[in-house]
């Protein structure tokens, strides 16, 4: 969380330099991948992303992206060993088992635009870094289990921008999100692919 | 103003920012489970005979419950009864005070049934139609603080029916010696035949998950 109020204010510092703000609201759609996929194996239609970005000059800008995907899988009939809170003893328990994976990224993004503001559209690729709030929750009959970490992500990503005019536009892009694995590896290494497409407000100084 | 709008977004995304479990069970039956439990340290193939009593013995945390009736103590018995002869386990006579020792049963079988009411609230708030969140509830039997806004309160009964495999030899400590434990837990709602079903096909899987109970010569 501090790094991020550090990045802000950094950013705020920039003002005079920057010439466009660019407020922008996604709907993502994740795959899961690797350790991700293990735990709920379906793609998360259940996501969304806002992103404010300042312009350092044309090509360059700075911002930040808060975003929040939930994936969930009903695996019917299933068996898996388990042990109550208290003691060791390990119980093995059969029946459906709802998943659910919550994920909030809160990166600092910083994006190369490959053309300049006259083109019709405007592809960029970026990079962003920061932390990722996740939660691992499972449901067997009357029982659930949950855990939840902060963890370091790094997240690369393609896409473009189609202003349509001074102050909207629209966003599309896809980004690959990674997060190291926490609380000894009950909380995966976040491994997803997400499709971003939404709409953006421009303001132009 | 711009800043203002950003901020605010903000704000909401945060109050949003908690987490969403959409969907899961739909129906009574998707609550149901079959949970074991074993000694790690006992040796299954050692024994060959078991007795098990001829009734169900009820327990319940509600003393307003109704007495159960023990007309279904017989099926539930039979099924726990023919899954430890078909792992190769022999049933003989309970033993009494005259038995000697030496031909007591390997084990003891005993079955319970277990009722209980669980009572959770809910916040019915004017915004729980449009939030997928807010409509969520939780159980908070201990909250201790006095809600501001109305609460709803449900309760709703639990049914287990727990099986344990008891050595007749004695532990140091004089514990009972519980070899492994085998309960069918689930919503107890419907009608007696769909609960009897169901209780009976949890009983079955908590033998089809213990493979280690089944004695090694057994098909002869």
């Amino acid at each position: 969380m501090k790094k991020l109020f550090i990045i802000a204010i950094c950013l705020f510092g920039l003002s005079p330099f920057l010439k466009a703000q660019m407020l922008n609201l996604n709907y993502q759609i994740s795959l899961p991948m690797n350790q991700v996929k293990d735990f709920t194996d379906n793609a998360s239609f259940r996501g969304f992303d806002l992103e404010y970005h300042h312009f350092l000059g044309e090509h360059f800008s700075v911002g930040a992206v808060i975003g929040w995907n939930v994936y969930y899988q009903d695996k019917k009939h299933t068996s898996g060993n388990f042990t109550f809170s208290g003691n060791d003893n390990i119980y093995t328990i059969t029946g459906n088992q709802y998943r659910y994976i919550n994920t909030v990224p809160m990166l600092a993004v910083g994006r190369y635009y490959f053309t300049d503001n006259t083109t019709a559209v405007r592809p960029f690729f970026g990079v962003g870094i920061g932390s990722s709030w996740t939660e691992k929750h499972l449901e067997v009959g009357q029982f659930s289990s949950t855990i939840s970490r902060w963890q370091f992500a790094v997240a690369p990503e393609l896409g473009m921008y189609i202003p349509v005019n001074d102050q909207f536009g629209f966003n599309a892009g896809v980004r690959y999100n990674y997060a190291t694995k926490a609380a000894n590896g009950r909380i995966p290494e976040i491994q997803s692919f997400t499709f971003n497409i939404g709409v953006i407000f421009m303001s132009a100084r | 103003m711009k800043r203002l709008l950003f901020l605010l977004l903000t704000g909401l995304f945060a109050q949003l920012m908690v987490s969403c479990y959409p969907e899961g069970a739909d129906n009574i039956e998707d609550y149901d489970v079959a949970i074991t439990n074993y000694d790690k340290s006992a040796n299954f193939n050692e024994l060959t005979t078991f007795s098990i009593p001829d009734s169900v013995v009820f327990f319940s945390n509600d003393k307003n419950a109704t007495p159960p009736s023990h007309a279904f103590d017989a099926e539930i018995l039979d099924v726990v009864t023919n899954n430890f002869i078909a792992m190769g386990y022999t049933k003989v006579a309970d033993p009494t005070a005259e038995t000697p020792v030496d031909q007591f049963p390997s084990f003891i079988v005993t079955v319970s049934a277990f009722s209980n009411v669980n009572y959770s609230y809910f916040v019915d708030n004017w915004y729980n139609n449009w939030d997928w969140y807010w409509g969520g509830w939780w159980n908070g039997p201990f909250n201790p603080y006095y809600p501001w806004y109305p609460v709803s309160v449900y309760s709703y009964r639990t049914g287990s029916v727990v099986v344990e495999m008891i050595s007749t030899q004695q532990r140091k400590d004089n514990k009972a010696n519980v070899l492994w434990t085998g309960i069918a837990d689930g919503l107890l709602q419907g009608s007696d035949a769909f609960i009897l079903r169901r209780i009976k096909s949890q009983l079955d899987q908590c033998f089809v998950q213990s493979p280690y109970l089944t004695k090694m010569n057994a098909s002869e």
